[in-house]
Order: structure tokens, then sequence, then C-alpha cells
């Protein structure tokens, strides 16, 4: 009998990339720490605080996760030589791995919500990833995110963020229907996306964790999908799925789930997830 | 059930400070609906009612929210707006989906009916309410008539069928109604469990 070592939530985050990957296989660290970044950033649920170093986004128990993955003979990590001190790393998926993958968290992966934006955006990180050498992802993580401005800078961006969803609550407060659902989810996506922002720059500054960029690249796409919004056609019916709005209101869900999501692992901001962690939040408030 | 009995049931949204951040007769309407099957009594609504308690859900949930204080915490709204929505399917997929028969005649044939009873109900619930039933009430009305038992009770929150109690009683039509307001009484009367 084999004993396989017990797999961390995290791990599952690793089987996922490099399922992505061409070849299932995925050369060298940084490109995976850059991928499964960049699917954290898009609402894939991995738990990982990603650090901005070493090229970062890094998180160093990603290589222990693979190696995890390697024990339990899901994945093989091969030494590539490369000419310098340190091997490139290559972490390929095995069959097992992809069984194993498909079985136990591929059901999971499709219960996320706003399936659509999803897999719409984890196709096109797929397709780019393919495509792009190592510096090209690595300067597009960058570029995205924000890593390499200064203080002063970032935070200024983020402000940038705050006023225009402060700008976009406000016209939506302005045409609120209150029998709207569609004007009630704007304003929704607004207020927390504009309390991330707040945290961020009440707490998380000065720090290295990646969170605070992920919560700047996630506003700043909801500002999109708000704007598109903001003159929307009142509807009642909460289950109105195929208005012309649907596919917008899809992706401004989709960004605040994100933002939800990574408020929580980098204890940023408490998202209301379910309904105790509601009631709690509605005792805070009330109190 | 109607509409608006239908969403009283949905706006059981968690409690504040220990008071119940729900309508004020939520639990007497989710123990009724709990206690009918517990009696072999079949408990049901009809298409249109489910379309439009959908259409009325994120409306309520507002309204109670900003009655309770959440005039700017939009985003509690937001998640309040989806517990209400899923509380209400929650609901639909245990009320009997009954079929929605009418004809125009009898359509017209209550109208007629509602034109000779009508009277002031503005006191039961919005003073600007027509006392006139709107299309949808009547459809709701006609389709109840038409249900197999002799005896049909409707449990309703709309000033059209609450308001108009005893006149719907003594008509021909088979109906009696159970206004929300009095479903707390009328458990007692049956000596139904109560809500705890």
């Amino acid at each position: 009998m084999r004993l396989l070592r017990v797999e961390r939530p995290t791990t599952l985050g690793v089987l996922f990339a490099l399922s992505l990957s061409r070849d299932n296989a995925i050369h060298g660290k940084v490109r995976l720490n850059k991928t499964l970044a960049l699917l954290q950033c898009e609402g894939f649920p991995i738990k990982n605080r990603f650090i901005n170093q070493k090229l970062g986004p890094f998180d160093g128990t990603i290589h222990s996760d693979a190696e995890i993955l390697e024990e339990n003979h899901h994945i093989t990590i091969e030494d590539l030589p490369t000419g310098h001190e340190e091997p490139c790393k290559v972490y390929k998926i095995k069959e097992e791995g992809l069984r194993h993958f498909r079985e136990q968290f591929l059901p999971r992966i499709e219960n996320l919500p706003h399936q659509r934006a999803f897999s719409s955006r984890i196709s096109e990180i797929k397709m780019n990833f393919s495509s792009y050498r190592t510096p090209e992802i690595v300067e597009r993580v960058h570029r995205d995110l924000l890593i390499d401005f200064t203080l002063e800078e970032f935070s200024k961006a983020l402000d940038q963020n705050h006023e225009s969803l402060k700008g976009l609550m406000t016209i939506a407060e302005r045409r609120w229907d209150h029998g709207c659902p569609i004007c009630l989810e704007i304003l929704g996506a607004t207020d927390f996306a504009m309390k991330s922002i707040e945290q961020v720059i009440d707490t998380e500054l000065d720090n290295q964790k990646s969170g605070k960029n992920m919560i700047y690249y996630n506003t700043n796409n909801m500002i999109n999908w708000a704007d598109k919004l903001k003159d929307h056609a009142h509807i009642t019916d909460v289950r109105l799925k195929d208005d012309q709005s649907s596919l917008w209101r899809e992706w401004m869900g989709h960004r605040l789930f994100c933002l939800e999501s990574i408020g929580e692992t980098y204890g940023i901001i408490k998202p209301l997830r379910d309904e105790r962690s509601l009631l709690e939040y509605i005792q805070a408030v009330g109190s | 059930m109607d509409a608006n009995a239908c969403i009283i049931h949905a706006l059981n949204l968690g409690k504040v400070e220990g008071t119940p951040l729900h309508d004020y007769y939520c639990t007497s309407v989710r123990c009724f609906v709990t206690n009918c099957p517990r009696e072999s009594i079949s408990i049901g609504t009809f298409p249109k009612v489910k379309d439009h308690s959908n259409k009325n859900i994120t409306k309520a949930v507002v309204q109670l929210a900003r009655k309770r204080g959440f005039g700017k915490e939009y985003y509690v709204m937001e998640k309040l707006k989806d517990i209400g929505t899923s509380n209400l399917a929650r609901l639909f997929s245990v009320l009997v989906e009954y079929p929605e028969t009418y004809t125009e005649d009898q359509i017209k044939e209550i109208e007629t009916f509602y034109s000779s009873i009508q009277k002031d109900i503005g006191t039961y619930t919005d003073p600007n309410k027509s006392s006139m039933p709107e299309q949808h009430d009547l459809e709701f009305f006609a389709s109840a008539h038409n249900l197999e038992p002799e005896i049909v009770h409707i449990i309703s929150d709309d000033a059209h069928f609450a308001g108009y109690v005893d006149e719907i009683a003594a008509s021909p039509y088979g109906l009696r109604v159970f206004p929300v307001k009095d479903l707390n009484r009328i458990m007692i009367d049956l000596k139904w469990p109560m809500p705890t």
C-alpha cells in the first residue's frame, strides 16, 4: 500500500496551473508562481499569500506544494540545466495527476460562480501563457498589478480607482430603482470595491503582500463593467439573465467575487460569503 | 399563497443584535407553511405568483433593510437580496404548483363581483391603492376558484383579498381568505403548533 502525503488546499492550484499549460508542463519556479498569482487574481480559489519579491508575486510554499504532488505521483519535477548555478525546475503533470484533478477538483471549479466570466479569463491566461516567454509573463503581471510602482504612485492609482467608483456609485444612487436588481448589484459591487481600497490604504500600503496589487487590478476591472452598466434599463425580475446587460452583470459579479476572495485570503477585508458571516457583519454594523 | 405572502415568507434575513431582520409576519407564515403538510393539507401557488414574487423580492428586501437602518450599506443589501432570492427559490421548491386556469368570462364575472362589493380598503395597506383588484389578482382569484377542492383557502397579504375576507367568504366562489396578519390566531383556533 502506498502512503500519500496529505495535500494542502494550495496544491490544487499547482495541479490546475499545470493542467492549463502546453504539454501539461511549466518550466521554472517563476513561471509557475506568476501563473498561480494570475489565477488567484482572476478568482481561482487558492489561498496562497504571494509577496512582491523575487520577481514577485512569489510564494515560497508553491515549490513545496509541488514536491507533495511529486511524492504522491501526481506530477514530476525535473532539473533542466541552464548553464547557471541553479537548474530550471520543470513541473509536469502525470496522467494520474490529471485524473486526480478531474475527479477531486474539477467539479469544485465548475461550481464557482460566474462561470462564463471565469472560464473566459482562464482561457485567456491559458492562451497567452502558452505563447509568452517567461520574461514577457513577468512583464505583463508587473504591468497589470503595478508591482514596480513606488508607494506614492501606487497610492495615487488606488485613489483614482476610488474616485471613479465613487462617481459610479453616485450615478447609481441617483438612478436607483429599488425594485431593480441591477441597480443593487452596481451599488453593492462599488461599495465593496471602495471599502477594499480604503482598507488597503489604511493598513496594507507599506507591506510586501501582493493582495493590495490584486485589489487594485480587480477594482480597476470592476470600474469598466460598472461603467457599462451605469445607464442600464431597469428590470425587476431577479431571475432575468438574458437581457442585454446580463453579460456585463456577470463580469461585474465576477470582479466582486475576485475582490471577496482576495480580500479574505490576504486578510484585507472580510466578505459576506454566507449567511453566518453576513449576520456577524450586520451585528457589527448594528452595534 | 399569493405573492405578498410568498415574499413575507422569504423575508427571513437573520438578526441584528438579537432583533430579527425579517418581516413582522414572517414567522407566522413560515410556521403555517410548515404545518400544512403535517396536517395533510396541500399548500401551493400558481406560476404567475412565482413570477410576481421574483419581480418584487428586490424591492421588498431593500425596503426592509432601509427600514432597519441600512441606508448606505449597499454591499449588505445586495447580499440580503441574495438571501431573500434563495429563500424564495427554496419556498417554491416546497410549494405545490397549481394549474392556472380561467376563462375571460370568469374574469369579467369576478370583476363584476368586486364592483358589487367595492369598499374603501385604503386602511389595509397603501392608502392610494385602488379598491378594485388588478388583472393578476383576478386571474389568481379565478384560478383558485377553479381548483378541485370545494373550499380553497387563500393565504394573502394583498388588500384585494385580505381586505374582503367576509365578502369573499359569503360569495359562491368557494374561497376563504386567511390574511397573513391573522395566521397566528387561525393556528391557535386550529390547535396547530405555534411559532416558538
